[in-house]
């Protein structure tokens, strides 16, 4: 954690509170709740204020504070100027730069810094799956922090850049075997951006392909598939012989790639096209799988992608699928670190958290004090017994 | 004070004025980096000395610093390889590290000279010192005063508490 841009507006699905997003697009004191925790919290606001004072005091002791009767500030600065300082600035910068003073938030309260901020095809976006409009982009932008369009496709606008983004859930996959119990099955995992993954059981024929269709801003855009293995791992069976084939490709197609890699990041030295693999949070990685340029703002982009090993007949266990996210690719460049050659000496996940099975539905039971009660071994693993062990262990 | 832009051309002179009643004298292809500068020069020639009465002389001084080294950037010599975009760029950056006073009285200048790249520059400049930083931060490298009451600074945290998650 911690990575630039882990942060971004997906951390509610990542709490698996799909409801209360839903509840943040329509509700405005949902909104504040989820976003003002600490504001809910009661504090004796006498105390807290005299506190500030004694702060302040101190910060104008400060000689190098002191300001000069002919200096020139910022306050002398017109607002044409004003704006043009906060338009090199990205939406968390901006409500940053509210804090400062009062020209900083009058540009934060200002809809003309918000136009820039918040891309034309997102009101496009938002008119697709809801009538309501917020009334000012400032609105819509705590709108976006994301926003669900269905119940496995979110969209998004990325704080630090602005930069428009889309999810796709594992549920709104098309997976081969996908809803029989013998062959996947559906849990919660850390570090997962949706209340449910998909967690390959055992599979021989592994097909997972999904559709998505955008609007978005024009510029570069990579399509990034969220696995979740525990390298070196007895876990991870069945994909030393054949890599993994991710193709991704607009449906009119006139843009495509494809790429192949070795799940269990061996060398990958025989193969021309080595799908780039970044390490993200809690073990996470992101395959990045194609990149899709935008032209036209206004036109929505169908894109077509899968991920596809059916040819080696192994059969392949201890994959987990969080769905796929479409990010600016200059935005998705910088988030968690990428794998290289190097990191396949020693295993670059080794201390991710073991891997429980913990299934989303039924949902979890739960014991008096609240604590989880971990399921008996029988309910999770049908009679197979060749099977991996649910817990991720190297027994 | 004088200003050289392009020692090869014999061009015409523009002089200059400051607030400060200081003459300045630059070749007419440095006072065109300025679109102000450039109107009021078609309009009345370059023989009535130009004057600026809201810039002071060590921030014009500054300015014409920045329109020469660019207007020079724009010329090919053949004895001397041309200047580099890193170059540019570093020549930029030490140019807009000053105190934020002096920036802010640049961007003032700039704005009214309308001279748009060293707008952006110095612009670009302060959003850098924004970037990332706490609001106490951003006031002591900027010298911003803090004029919230206790109840606006509450009301603007509470409003953006999600950008500091």
């Amino acid at each position: 954690m911690g990575d630039k841009g882990l942060l971004d507006g997906m951390d509610l699905l990542q709490l698996g509170r799909t409801d209360a997003i839903l509840d943040v697009a329509t509700n405005d004191s949902t909104l504040s709740d989820v976003h003002m925790g600490e504001a809910l919290e009661p504090k004796n606001m006498k105390e807290e204020s005299s506190e500030w004072r004694t702060e302040k005091a101190m910060l104008a002791e400060d000689d190098s504070q002191k300001f000069q009767a002919d200096e020139r500030m910022l306050t002398d600065l017109p607002y044409a100027c004003i704006s043009v300082i906060v338009s090199n600035l990205g939406p968390k910068d901006v409500a940053r730069a509210a804090c400062v003073c009062k020209v900083f938030r009058d540009t934060f309260d200002s809809d003309s810094v918000w136009e820039q901020l918040v891309p034309k095809s997102s009101l496009k976006v938002l008119g697709l799956s809801n009538d309501r409009i917020p009334a000012t982009k400032k609105e819509m932008f705590s709108v976006l922090r994301p926003y669900l369009l269905s119940d496995t496709l979110a969209y998004w606008l990325d704080k630090d850049t602005g930069g428009a983004c889309y999810s796709l859930a594992a549920r709104g996959l098309g997976i081969v075997w996908g809803e029989d119990e013998k062959y996947w099955n559906w849990t919660q995992q850390s570090g997962a951006r949706w209340p449910e993954v998909a967690r390959l059981k055992e599979v021989c024929f592994f097909h997972a392909s999904g559709t998505m269709k955008c609007i978005l801003p024009p510029g570069a855009y990579t399509l990034s598939w969220r696995i979740l293995y525990r390298a070196y791992s007895r876990t991870l069976d069945g994909w030393q012989q054949l890599p993994v084939e991710f193709r991704m490709s607009t449906t009119d197609g006139s843009q495509s790639s494809i790429s192949h890699r070795y799940l269990n990041n061996r060398s990958q030295s025989n193969i021309d096209d080595v799908t780039p693999v970044r390490l993200v949070d809690d073990g996470w990685l992101e395959f990045d799988v194609g990149e899709v340029t935008i032209k036209d703002e206004g036109k929505e982009t169908s894109l077509e992608f899968s991920m596809v090993e059916i040819d080696s007949g192994t059969w392949k266990t201890g994959v987990f699928l969080d769905g796929v996210v479409l990010r600016p690719t200059s935005l998705a460049r910088t988030i968690g670190r990428y794998l290289n050659e190097e990191d396949r000496s020693e295993s670059w996940n080794q201390n991710m958290p073991p891997l429980i099975y913990r299934p989303s539905n039924p949902p979890p039971r739960r014991g008096p004090i609240g604590r989880v009660i971990p399921i008996r071994r029988g309910e999770m693993r049908p009679s197979q017994t060749n099977l991996p062990r649910s817990d991720g262990g190297e027994s | 004070m004088h200003f050289q832009g392009s020692p090869n051309m014999a061009e015409k002179r523009v002089k200059l004025i400051s607030s400060d009643n200081d003459e300045f004298e630059v070749d007419e292809a440095v006072a065109f980096e300025s679109e102000t500068l450039r109107n009021m020069i078609q309009d009345t020639g370059t023989n009535v000395p130009i004057s600026i009465p809201n810039v002071s002389s060590d921030i014009l001084a500054k300015v014409l610093e920045y329109c020469s080294y660019h207007a020079e950037t724009m010329e090919t010599h053949d004895d001397k390889p041309p200047i580099t975009d890193a170059q540019i760029r570093e020549w930029d950056a030490d140019f807009v590290d000053v105190h934020p006073a002096t920036l802010y009285s640049l961007i003032l200048a700039a704005n009214y000279l309308n001279i748009k790249n060293l707008l952006d520059l110095i612009c670009q400049a302060v959003a850098n010192n924004i970037r990332g930083k706490t609001a106490v931060e951003i006031r002591k490298i900027l010298h911003i005063q803090d004029d919230f009451t206790y109840e606006e600074e509450m009301e603007i945290r509470r409003e953006t508490k999600w950008a500091f998650d």
